[in-house]
């Protein structure tokens, strides 16, 4: 056996150990790895997504009871303190000495603080791990001004990231530019603008001389004289804490220690095997300095990890050769993308439109493109990506660099070599191989192929690519709903409404073919519904009705029914909840309050429901609308009542969105939620429209979802008024149940609109379809029409005919077997 | 407990009947107590039968009645009236509403799971009175055992 010992459980440590599983190594050789945080490996690379709500296991990467099964030794929150070279073992923190054939350095790095006086006071942090994070959200809490030092990369995203934490940022940057590595002067003046339009007090040419606290408790941070001393820098900025961000070192220390040879500007030295001076000693990911430079990103650290596990197995005489330091994010908002490595002497093809805040830069050289910077349009990327690393010969450079959507952007056909996804260097021609091989969604050709899990920056191109393979494979992206109408959703629900069809009977009649189906009938159901065609069970409507619309209740697993009254908000009179509780005893209901706070009450049969509904409305409730495609609830927290953090009143306007929504008929069930600060307690970013409260009005976020495929909301409008945050949302509503495929949740009807969120607000914000007095017009119909189904249907005996169980024995029941658990009564398990 | 009279007047009384062969037409309720395109759920001796109205697919054609088990084979429930019916070519179907598999409303026999199947009843419609053929011998498809007992 073998022991490999590795040290750090990070990104590339993990993956390398990923590697060993996944090629059985296990068999020969013995793995122990050490990590010297307290959790297992997560995605660093999505770090700020836990300020926007993903747990610390939505980010985590390594399963370590799988580990542990499969036979590695995991020793999380253990750090290695020296390496004995001769003896072959390390020391570590819990006294352990560990003896190794193979050693595999991944310590990764750390954030460099400038050795500037007062940097290491208790309001200084630093932007690396989970505990930092919890740290900044901590002091963000009661701070008002925080400053982010470096205006690189990271240093934008933490800017963004106290941002959202509701606390005013200042960045400031020692170079005359943001983004100095990777930006020219035009790009990032152009980013720059967009970053201030966000509301971040941007300071270049700023030196920290030293930081000190004021007598108040805040921090002021000096500013050094410079050469070049412009209004840029302004005067000394005064905060509450400081978040550095001013690069990275390698934690090479116990390489150094050890004696290994160390890189000029730090890293452990490797060559292309990633073999250190020392011949059982290896070095991956960013902590390793390869041909002089250390990788401070995570797909060439993924290759190292690949190469270093093939070769240790397999014996392979793979080698890592350098990377692609090419990038394309979203930074505030803004697209930025940076490929290649141009040269100061390169010709330059150029677009700068400061209005519109784009910048576009390529260079070539002896007709070939070297590289380029995108910002505030990332189109073309992939090609002149390719074009840059040479998988893609040159061509129409000036067309490729003027914006999409004006002239004529050519095609180019890509090779199969070229990179889609550098995170995980994966090829466009993997892509196609994983949907020749059965995988036909964007979803599946992740998980096989790991495109689109690092950055996400990469995933439309792949979304593309996947659709355009399907398309030339012949797979037929039909987009008939069924064999019934050969219309999508969007056409049948436009014809309906032009024509003026107001039944069943008439849409079949005039569009369709058969005798339809349980596909067709509910989707032209909700779309009469939307349109405004009155009760849902008159003749006409009836017959495309689900079981659960038809019965106004939801069919449980034992064929009886669910009761769920609304509770708008939330919010629930003491007296409500004493009716409900007895309503609940009178008919032997297993009650729960459910996550869209609410109370449903289960196992009503059909013949039972008129009564139990009248017992609720008299109760002064009314019908949830839980068996319907249409609004759920509106989630939110307490708000600025009651919690000592709230700054807008969340349950007002949750009960204000609950009742103005109430009974909206749409293409699937929509969610919603108000949260009343920034912590987000209602969980807003997960829902199909989700409020957060900021100082000044709303935050509004779209197509978020929870379930199988969880999706954050995408941040649409910032400080609305509770006005405009009500309006958009009335449009984005009707557009989405005009425009959506059948049965389509908002976060898939988004990330497929053509244009996407850009698209939406083109639509729904600036109006360029001309068709927001209409959407608008819609929603006052929808609000003036609603009543309550259980209301309307009590009201008519002629409509209580259905709520019989058998029409020839009234008076007989089937009785479903119960039993009881936890004091209420439950189906029988079977 | 039920008030189901049998109408032994239309039964066809050909050969001497044993018990269990004897015909019986049940009359359930009128015609226009179901509504077009959906299903009701009657008890046809003491056993739950689920009734459809179908309209008619085309001018040329005219309304059709099916009656099959009531009992989801399934689950157990007593739900498939409650299903949605609809065309698979030329088939007339329902939906089950609790996981969807589709029955052939004229074989019994299921779309989507070939192990499974629903009894189909004769059904008839005389003076606008619906009325059913006794139950009590199974016709096609395969019997379930009720999970749900009828009081
Ligand atoms: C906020 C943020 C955003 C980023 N965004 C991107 C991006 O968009 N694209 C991109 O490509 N890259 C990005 N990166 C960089 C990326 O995260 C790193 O390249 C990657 O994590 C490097 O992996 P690693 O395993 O080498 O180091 P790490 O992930 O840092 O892991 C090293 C681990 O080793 C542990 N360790 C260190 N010393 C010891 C010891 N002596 N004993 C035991 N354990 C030890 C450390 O605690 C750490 O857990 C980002 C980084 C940050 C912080
Ligand atoms: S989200 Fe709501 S409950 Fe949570 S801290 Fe903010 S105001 Fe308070
Ligand atoms: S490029 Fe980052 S995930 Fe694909
Ligand atoms: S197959 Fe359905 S229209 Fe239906």
């Amino acid at each position: 056996m073998t022991r490999i010992v590795v040290v750090g459980n990070g990104m590339v440590g993990q993956r390398f150990v990923d590697r060993l599983v996944a090629g059985d190594a296990l068999d020969s050789h013995t793995v122990v790895v050490f990590g010297d945080e307290p959790v297992p490996a997560y995605d660093r690379v999505a770090l700020s997504s836990w300020f926007d709500g993903a747990t610390s296991e939505d980010l985590r990467l390594c399963d370590v009871e799988a580990m542990t099964s499969a036979g590695i030794d995991m020793r999380l929150g253990v750090k290695v303190l020296s390496i004995d070279r001769s003896a072959k073992e390390v020391v570590a923190s819990d006294g352990s000495t560990e003896p190794y054939d193979v050693l595999v350095l991944a310590t990764g790095s750390k954030p460099f603080v400038p050795p500037i006086p007062g940097a290491d006071g208790p309001d200084c942090f630093v932007y690396r791990t989970l505990e930092d994070l919890e740290a900044i959200r901590d002091r963000a809490a009661d701070a008002s001004h925080g400053v982010v030092v470096g205006g690189g990369l990271l240093g934008l995203e933490a800017a963004n990231a106290l941002l959202n934490l509701g606390v005013e940022t200042s960045v400031v940057e020692m170079a005359e530019r943001l983004m100095p590595q990777q930006l020219d002067d035009p790009a990032a003046v152009v980013l720059q603008s967009w970053i201030e339009r966000r509301g971040i007090d941007v300071r270049l040419g700023y030196a920290t001389s030293s930081i000190d606290t004021t007598p108040r408790g805040s921090l002021t941070m000096t500013r050094k004289e410079t050469a070049r001393d412009d209004m840029t820098a302004g005067d000394d900025v005064e905060t509450d804490f400081v978040v550095f961000s001013a690069g990275i070192r390698p934690r090479d220390g116990l390489g150094r220690a050890a004696g290994l040879a160390i890189g000029a500007r730090g890293g452990v030295v490797v060559d292309d095997t990633l073999v250190t001076s020392d011949p059982s000693i290896f070095a991956i990911g960013e902590v390793a300095c390869h041909r002089g430079r250390v990788h401070g990103l995570v797909g060439p650290g993924y290759d190292m990890a690949s190469t270093l596990a093939s070769r240790l197995i397999d014996n392979a005489d793979d080698v890592f050769t350098g990377a692609d330091w090419s990038t394309k994010l979203k930074l505030l908002g803004v697209d930025v993308a940076s490929f290649g490595t141009p040269e100061p002497g390169d010709d330059r093809v150029e677009y700068t439109d400061p209005l519109a805040g784009i910048h576009r830069r390529v260079s070539v050289r002896n007709g070939d493109v070297t590289g380029g910077v995108l910002v505030g349009d990332v189109s073309n990327y992939d090609v002149l990506h390719a074009m840059a690393t040479g998988t893609a010969a040159t061509a129409n450079v000036p067309e490729l660099v003027v914006p999409a959507g004006m002239g004529s952007a050519p095609l180019v056909e890509l090779p199969d070599s070229a990179l889609i996804c550098t995170c995980n260097t994966v090829s466009r021609g993997d892509v196609r191989d994983a949907v020749a091989g059965g995988a036909h969604s964007i979803g599946d050709v992740k998980a096989c192929t790991d495109a689109g899990t690092g950055c996400g920056g990469c995933i439309p191109g792949v979304t593309s690519l996947v659709n355009e393979t399907l398309v030339s494979l012949g797979v037929e992206v039909s987009s008939a709903i069924c064999e019934h109408f050969d219309l999508s959703r969007q056409q049948l629900f436009d014809l309906i409404r032009i024509r003026r069809l107001t039944s069943w009977p008439e849409v079949l009649d005039a569009l369709g073919t058969g005798r339809g189906c349980a596909i067709c009938r509910p989707a032209v159901g909700s779309i009469l519904a939307s349109l405004g065609n009155g009760y849902i069970l008159d003749d006409g409507q009836a017959a495309v009705q689900d079981t659960n619309d038809h019965a106004l209740a939801n069919m449980q697993r034992n064929g009886t029914y669910s009761v769920v009254p609304r509770v708008p908000g939330g919010e629930i009179t003491p007296a409500q909840l004493i009716a409900l509780g007895r309503i609940a005893e009178e008919h032997g209901l297993y009650t729960k309050i459910t996550g869209a706070q609410r109370i449903d009450l289960f196992g009503a049969q059909l013949h039972e429901l008129p009564t139990i509904w009248a017992k609720v409305l008299d109760a002064g409730m009314e019908s949830g609308h839980a068996y319907g495609k249409a609004l759920r609830t509106v989630k939110s927290c307490v708000g600025s009542t009651w919690c000592r953090y709230g700054v807008q009143d969340s349950v007002a306007m949750a009960i204000e969105l609950e009742l103005r929504y109430r009974g909206l008929r749409a293409p699937h069930k929509l969610k919603s939620a108000v949260s009343g600060c920034t912590r987000e307690c209602a969980e807003a970013q997960s829902k199909d429209f989700g409020v957060i409260a900021t100082e000044t009005g709303w935050n509004l976020y779209l197509g978020g979802n929870g379930g199988r495929v969880p999706r954050h909301g995408d941040l649409f409008a910032t400080d609305l008024t509770s006005d405009e945050l009500i309006q958009t949302i009335d449009r984005f509503l009707m557009f989405y149940i005009r425009t959506a495929d059948k049965l389509q949740r908002t976060s898939t009807w988004l990330e497929s609109l053509d244009g996407g969120v850009e698209h939406l607000r083109d639509v729904i914000v600036d109006d360029v379809l001309g068709i927001c007095d209409e959407l608008d017009e819609a929603m006052a119909a929808h609000v003036d029409d609603y009543a309550c189904e259980w209301a309307e249907t009590l009201a008519d005996p002629e409509r209580l005919k259905y709520f019989v169980e058998f029409v020839n024995a009234p008076d007989d029941h089937s009785t479903p077997v119960w039993i009881t658990e936890r004091s209420q009564r439950i189906p029988a398990r079977t | 407990m039920s008030t189901i009279v049998p109408n032994i007047a239309n039964s066809d009384p050909s050969s001497e009947p044993a018990v269990d062969d004897l015909e019986v037409w049940f009359s359930i309720c009128n015609a226009d107590t179901v509504s077009l395109d959906r299903g009701i759920a009657a008890l046809v001796d003491g056993y739950p039968i689920a009734i459809f109205r179908l309209a008619p697919v085309d001018a040329g054609s005219s309304e059709s009645w099916h009656a099959v088990d009531h009992l989801d084979p399934r689950t157990g429930t007593p739900t498939i009236a409650r299903g949605l019916v609809g065309s698979v070519g030329d088939r007339p179907v329902v939906a089950a509403p609790l996981h969807k598999e589709r029955y052939d409303l004229v074989t019994g026999a299921c779309l989507d799971d070939p192990e499974l199947a629903l009894r189909v009843h004769d059904v008839r419609v005389t003076d606008g009175v619906v009325e059913v053929l006794n139950v009590t011998t199974p016709k096609r498809g395969r019997n379930v055992a009720a999970k749900h007992s009828v009081t």
